[in-house]
């Protein structure tokens, strides 16, 4: 885990990144592995919505088998 | 059909399929979902006319993070409040680095969708308060206060609660990930 390079990623998220800051991020985004790690964060971002909602949806169909179960 | 309307047929299909990683790509750069809606709308209605004039295009995601990256740097051009700098060298070069990022897995295009499921089945293990939180952030798109206001938490404690809520769903969904 690489907290300098993580908490520039949080920083450009929440909107409050300095134009000296994103010349940081861009250093830290030279490799594979760090580049992996920002589009990680902006899957989750993007991705989070939906995963909710398929939550919501896999309890609902979960509890008629529940009731099936204890009858 | 003609060759014109299957040429748009597999276009479209190719595009429903990557949806989901050239929106994050978009959303991720704007950080606004109803922005991001547009331009993808608005991508692929440069997409359909590129197609419709009969080019080839040799990798359809790349192509479409390009017009992407352009429509979003209009955007931003067009913000008179933006934060960024919309034609700084600094900022070309993190939309040079995030379009490798994404080009780094154009080989695999299956595996957002594996990703997408993992990270559904994460979700769902979550204690119903870590979801409530989420929901009302990332679904709801209430701002951190709102967030520890509904909550009834400090602004500080929600902000780390989400910190490590995140990282312990992208922890989960790597080791999925790794199990296929």
């Amino acid at each position: 885990m690489n907290t300098h390079r993580d908490e520039l990623i949080h920083r450009w998220r929440e909107g409050n990144l300095s134009e000296e800051e994103l010349h940081r991020l861009n250093e830290a985004l030279t490799t594979p592995e760090d580049r992996a790690a920002m589009r990680g964060e902006w899957f989750l971002e993007a991705s989070l919505p939906e995963a909710l909602r398929t939550s919501r949806l896999l309890k609902v169909a979960e509890l008629p088998q529940m009731r099936k179960g204890k009858g | 059909m003609s060759l014109e309307s299957e040429a748009i047929q597999r276009a479209a299909a190719e595009f429903i399929h990557d949806r989901h990683r050239l929106g994050a790509f978009v959303n991720g750069l704007l950080r606004d979902a109803h922005v991001a809606e547009d331009v993808l709308q608005e991508v692929w209605v440069r997409l359909a006319a590129e197609v419709e004039k009969g080019t080839r295009l040799e990798n359809q995601a790349a192509w479409c993070r390009g017009v992407a990256r352009n429509l979003v740097r209009r955007h931003w051009e067009q913000q008179q409040s933006a934060k960024v700098v919309a034609n700084s060298a600094t900022l070309e070069t993190f939309l040079d680095r995030m379009e490798l990022a994404f080009a780094e897995v154009d080989d695999d295009p299956e595996d957002w969708v594996a990703r997408q499921q993992a990270l559904d089945e994460c979700v769902a293990t979550l204690p119903e308060r870590s979801r409530q939180m989420l929901t009302l952030r990332y679904e709801s798109r209430a701002s951190m206060d709102e967030v520890a206001r509904a909550m009834g938490q400090t602004f500080e404690s929600v902000t780390k609660t989400l910190y490590r809520v995140r990282r312990a769903l992208l922890e989960c969904v790597e080791r999925k990930l790794s199990r296929i």
